[in-house]
């Protein structure tokens, strides 16, 4: 640092002159206000002025003191000496004494002892001279007589001191015996003291600490040591060096790993080349920790794994493909990580840890499986999943994993296969056992299912899917014997079945479908009287006769016998007209039933369509229209989706959903029928689902305009602007072209827009709702 | 301290008892109504080291990795008296120190 400029002697006025020193005074400028006193005190040596000047020596000498130059500020006092006079003569020794001047300092002292009137200051300086003295007993040189006690003192503290060092407890007690009261080492001996009980009784260590008095020069120590003893170790980093190495050796730490706190890293925390380097420099640490933690950040830092080898130990291959894989997840490296995490599971598997290698393959499954969106028809997941259960079978996990993925890919055999392994591999778990029923039951293995559900309802008897399952499976078995004639065989089953479950509703669908295998079998009586304790059970309505034909379809008897044999049991006049709660049943039914396909619901459905159309006039609220139009998607019913859709879209104004079930409807699903007027409904209805995030909606849109929007418009939505004129076919070019010229326009989609805009006008579209968004902008 | 072995303080190879014990031990001593904080990272650490599936897990994929203050944390192996150099540098430290109340420098 540049020093600063000497204030240059100047004539000036005097009274300006004490203004400029008064003020470097008061501004803490004791270097200033030291030269203008002095300058002062030439041109006016009174006695305010040597007064000042006095102050302004101590000042500075003070100042000089605080930075350890102890020798220049006794310098300073000696020139204030000469010219003001002595006071002060306390600091003066105590600079003396640390500034290496002890001699001088002792003698000053033996000679002042009478003198200074404060007996604080008295005992300070005694202290603080015994313990310089403690390091450097020659300094004193003739100062102090051979035969002054403070000599076999210092021989008793050095005594204790090392007794402490030593942890020799016994020895530190008989030494500090020899330390008098009023000795000028009582506030070390009450310092060691305390140090030697921290262990033991470390309250009363830090109230010793604390009773030190403010005066002592031991006693910043001791307030730090009372006030850093049950702090954070890296609360110590930004302590005094010796305060912090002391703290840190009372908590047993070496030199060496001392030292090491030095090279602590007070950047960036995430710098793993630093936080690695200090890692490896850190002596006296349990090596398992320090293992734990190179490993641990290698990731971050793979360069450095010669490093923490040569200092840990070598690592075994499946630590270092380990460390590259993690590697590879940080740096967000799919390559890296897809090459090394098997490479690690692998080295587990040799070092005979395969369930760590299971865990491994697992996760990389799923890495994998959450990476599809690039990489469709990618079945490494699988694989590894595979591999992890061939690792680990008892993972029950991995097994549900498997099976969804299998599931997904529409792969029935390797679901079948899988939910059988875990159904054997955790035969008490119900919803393995349901999970497997399921499978077994989409795969036609309804025997298999029926095994599994009746395992699940054993172990928890009021699972109401496990009594589905049950009973879906029965009666698929049913259908099956029915389909093969064996009549007798599907009615002991049903009855065997009508024993086991509780409940209303199955034994009604029990009755319901046993009515059918009798109206097969040609037992009418019987097939009445099944069908009539069912209706009583479900209840009469559309529901009940939609369940009836459905299953009565699927085991392929005609529609008319049902429809006979159901208007003998409960005439259509006397049928109890629908209501929402009907409807929603209908709903849940038709989801229920798809899992035997849609064919017989839609042809069901069909033959329903006249009473379920009358049915729309009911008001429905918003949920209710929405349940019974998604499943009406689902089953891709389009005469009742554009039916539902429009009354809906009529209710609930600009609901997107309900305004795509609709078109969708309208134009039985296939997108090449579009018109104009109905894309642009659609592309309003998908800003609107971007706008509220309805994701699922913005897929059924763009599934649906796919394939049938004209090649010119894009493959997604519609977009706005046509950057050039596309191919197209060459009609629709040369109507554009006209019009554009017509227009003035370069720009083919403001043609395109008007042809619709105008087809709008004279549209035959007055069946449509009005269009729930304010039209686009028009331009005539 | 984020090292949950440290923080239970048991070794690496110590079986589901043992942790269990440990871990009664130090909520023990840390109980949530007195140490918030501590007692906390107590649970964290047990609930990361509660069985071998769960310490596996943790070995392999581990939330990141621990702030450097863990390896000062770990116990330190000497007995807790410091040499006799390190204390009169303290000494010395002390009378240079700035004073407390009225001292000069």
């Amino acid at each position: 640092m540049a020093k600063k400029r000497k204030a240059q002697p100047q004539r000036q006025s005097l009274p300006k002159l004490r203004e400029r020193a008064r003020n470097a005074l008061h501004r803490g400028d004791h270097r200033e206000a030291l030269e203008l006193y002095k300058q002062l005190f030439k041109q006016q040596p009174d006695a305010d002025t040597r007064a000042d000047l006095a102050v302004a020596y101590l000042n500075r000498a003070a100042e000089l003191a605080v930075k350890g130059h102890y020798r220049d500020a006794a310098a300073l006092w000696e020139n204030m000496a000469g010219s003001c006079g002595e006071r002060e003569q306390g600091v003066y020794i105590e600079w003396l004494l640390l500034g290496g001047r002890v001699e001088r300092g002792a003698r000053l002292l033996q000679e002042a002892d009478a003198t200074l009137t404060d007996s604080n200051e008295a005992a300070r300086l005694h202290a603080l001279l015994a313990l310089v003295l403690l390091g450097q007993p020659a300094a004193a040189g003739e100062a102090l007589p051979a035969d002054s006690p403070l000599w076999e003192q210092r021989e008793a503290m050095l005594s204790a001191l090392q007794a402490y060092c030593a942890g020799d407890d016994d020895a530190l007690r008989e030494s500090l015996k020899a330390i008098p009261f009023r000795s000028a080492y009582r506030d070390l001996r009450s310092l060691l003291q305390a140090l030697a009980r921290r262990d033991s009784e470390p309250g009363e260590a830090r109230e010793q600490l604390r009773r030190i008095p403010a005066h002592s020069p031991l006693a910043p120590l001791a307030r730090s040591l009372a006030t850093h003893d049950g702090a954070d170790d890296t609360a110590l980093i930004g302590l005094p060096a010796p305060l912090r190495d002391l703290l840190l050796a009372l908590r047993g730490w070496t030199p060496a790993r001392r030292e090491a706190l030095s090279r602590f890293p007070t950047g960036d925390p995430e710098n793993a080349k630093a936080v690695l380097r200090f890692a490896l420099g850190v002596e006296d640490v349990d090596p398992a920790l320090l293992r734990r933690f190179c490993l641990a950040w290698l990731p971050r830092h793979p360069e450095g794994m010669a490093s923490v080898e040569r200092k840990i130990g070598p690592l075994s291959n499946a630590e270092r493909e380990w460390v590259k894989a993690q590697a590879g997840e940080w740096q967000r490296d799919p390559d890296t990580l897809k090459r090394h995490w098997p490479r690690c599971a692998e080295a587990l598997v040799k070092e005979d840890r395969p369930l760590a290698a299971a865990l491994v393959f697992r996760h990389l499954a799923d890495i994998l499986d959450n990476a599809r969106a690039s990489h469709p028809w990618d079945s490494a997941p699988q694989q590894y999943l595979q591999r992890a259960l061939e690792l680990d079978p008892a993972d029950r996990a991995g097994y549900l994993k498997l099976i969804g993925l299998a599931r997904r890919e529409g792969d029935s055999k390797l679901q079948q296969t899988w939910a059988e392994r875990a159904a054997k591999q955790f035969p008490e778990d119900v919803e393995i056992r349901l999970l497997a029923a399921d499978v077994a039951y989409r795969r036609g293995a309804f025997k298999q299912a029926a095994g599994h559900a009746a395992s699940a309802l054993a172990r928890d008897s009021l699972n109401p899917a496990a009594r589905s399952e049950l009973l879906l499976s029965h009666v698929a078995m049913a259908r099956q014997h029915v389909k093969q004639g064996r009549h007798d065989l599907a009615q002991r089953d049903l009855q065997a079945l009508d024993g086991t479950l509780s409940g209303s509703e199955p034994r009604a669908i029990l009755a319901l479908v046993r009515s059918l295998v009798h109206l097969d079998d040609k037992q009418r009586d019987a097939a009445q009287q099944h069908l009539r304790t069912a209706i009583d059970a479900l209840g009469e309505g559309l529901a009940t006769r939609f369940r009836f034909l459905v299953h009565g379809k699927r085991m392929y008897i005609s529609q008319r016998t049902l429809t006979r044999l159901y208007n003998e049991v409960s005439p259509p006049k006397q049928e109890p007209a629908p209501t929402p709660a009907t409807l929603m049943e209908l709903a849940s039914l038709i989801r229920r039933f798809r899992i035997d396909g849609d064919e017989e619901i839609l042809d069901t459905l069909d033959q329903l369509q006249k009473p379920l159309k009358d049915a729309a006039r009911l008001d429905l609220e918003e949920d209710q229209y929405r349940t019974l139009l998604d499943a009406l998607f689902e089953v891709e019913h389009h005469a009742l989706l554009a039916h539902y859709g429009r009354i809906a879209s009529r209710h609930f104004l600009g609901h997107p959903r309900f305004l795509f079930f609709e078109i969708f409807g309208r134009h039985k699903g296939d997108e090449t029928g579009l018109n104009h007027t109905d894309h642009f409904r659609l592309k309003h209805v998908m800003d609107v689902a971007e706008s509220q995030e309805d994701q699922q909606l913005m897929e059924w849109i763009d599934d649906f305009l796919y394939d049938g929007l004209p090649p010119f418009l894009g493959d997604v939505g519609l977009p706005t602007q046509l950057p050039s004129m596309p191919p197209m076919p060459p009609e629709v070019r040369a109507v554009l072209e006209e019009v554009m010229d017509r227009l003035g326009t370069d720009d083919p989609m403001e043609a395109l827009q008007f042809i619709m805009e105008m087809s709008d006008e004279e549209d035959d579209d007055a069946m449509f709702p009005p269009l729930p968004f304010p039209p686009r902008g028009r331009r005539r | 301290m984020n090292d949950p072995y440290l923080i239970l303080e048991v070794a690496e190879d110590a079986d589901d008892a043992t942790i269990h014990r440990a871990y009664l031990q130090k909520v023990r001593a840390f109980p949530p109504e007195r140490a918030p904080a501590r007692f906390q990272a107590i649970r964290r650490a047990y609930e990361t080291l509660r069985d071998e599936r769960v310490r596996r897990r943790h070995r392999l994929f581990p939330e990141g990795p621990p702030p450097a203050t863990d390896l000062l944390a770990a116990p330190a192996s000497g007995n807790g008296r410091p040499d006799l150099d390190t204390l009169l540098a303290a000494l010395d430290w002390s009378l240079r120190a700035p004073g407390l109340e009225d001292g000069h420098g």
